[in-house]
């Protein structure tokens, strides 16, 4: 038997849902990032389970082929999710910076810091 | 007046240039050692500087910003910046300063476009078209810092920079400080080798993220 795309879809929202709750449990993810990918988990959720929602919104956008529409909202959800993880990384790579030299200039040594 | 020396892994002549700055200049000395592997940061200490060592290698600029923050916190300006491996004339240090006194300007560059071989004139030449700016020597290590460029250069805006070159003179630019060149002499490197003109590799990669970066901060 075939599984309907429906039927993938759901049981990946499901995944998607159930492994970020078993990251938040062995503290390896804060759960202020979490949020993201539970948006991603219930939509990937309603598109399984209600397709007609996927069917409505593709029609509205003038998308004949509902799937694509998945697709390419499915994109532009993890490029969007990528370009802020980008953003987040300078802004830490900056705060470590700074630590770094604060440390640096606290742990100086001149010649009247020796004996 | 303060001089601070970026270096890494520059033990054979580190000591030497803070020798030569304490006798000729005579102000305090603040090398930043910026995760050497060698004994850099020993050789500094015993020429008499103020040794600030990174923990880890942060790159050429954040070592220089690292005594931009010092000098900051001591309020003793201006800065003058100085490369480790007896690449610049330590005398010139009062051309410098000289300059910076009759003008008044920000910010001045001790500027020695012929030390640059045909490729690197047009890297600048490329850069200065890119970014609009105004100074022939994009990427000297030999310059001044006044207190408003210290306050400027200092923020967390700059912390993203990697080398002393466009990104710095950028953001001055940006903020209206007045930019003076003056010629000076420099000598080949004793030791160690530019940390951008070293192979190819590192100079297209250089090219290409300094191209972006000139063309994302233009004055629009």
């Amino acid at each position: 038997m075939i599984m309907p795309y429906r039927l993938t879809s759901t049981i990946i929202g499901v995944s998607i849902a159930l492994t970020i709750l078993f990251l938040v449990r062995k503290d390896y993810i804060h759960v202020r990032h979490t949020l993201w990918w539970f948006l991603l988990a219930i939509a990937s959720i309603i598109a399984g389970a209600f397709p007609n929602v996927v069917d409505r919104i593709a029609w509205f956008f003038g998308v004949n082929y509902p799937p694509t529409l998945f697709f390419s909202l499915g994109f532009a959800a993890l490029f969007l999710k990528i370009l802020k993880m980008d953003i987040e990384l300078s802004k830490q790579e900056k705060e470590i910076k700074r630590l770094i030299q604060r440390i640096a200039i606290l742990e100086k040594r001149d010649r009247g810091s020796e004996d | 007046m303060i001089v601070i020396i970026p270096a890494c892994n520059e033990e054979r002549t580190i000591r030497q240039v803070v020798e030569n700055v304490w006798r000729q200049i005579g102000c305090p000395i603040v090398v930043i050692d910026d995760g050497s592997t060698d004994d850099t940061a020993i050789e500094a200490f015993r020429g008499g500087a103020i040794v600030i060592s990174h923990g880890r290698q942060l790159g050429a600029w954040t070592a220089i910003q690292t005594g931009l923050l010092f000098a900051r916190h001591h309020r003793i300006f201006p800065v003058v910046t100085l490369d480790g491996d007896g690449q610049h004339e330590v005398e010139d240090i009062s051309l410098l300063l000289e300059v910076y006194r009759k003008t008044g300007a920000h910010v001045v560059i001790g500027s020695c476009p012929d030390r640059a071989s045909w490729m690197r004139k047009g890297a600048w030449s490329f850069l200065r078209f890119l970014t609009g700016l105004p100074v022939i020597d994009l990427t000297s290590g030999f310059r001044l810092y006044s207190k408003e460029a210290i306050e400027i250069l200092t923020s967390k805006e700059a912390l993203l920079l990697d080398y002393q070159d466009i990104g710095v003179l950028l953001i001055l630019a940006k903020r209206g400080l007045s930019i003076v060149e003056v010629p000076v002499r420099m000598y080949e490197r004793k030791a160690g080798h530019s940390r951008v003109f070293s192979n190819w590799g590192t100079v297209i990669r250089y090219m290409i993220y300094s191209s972006i970066f000139g063309i994302s901060k233009r004055s629009l």
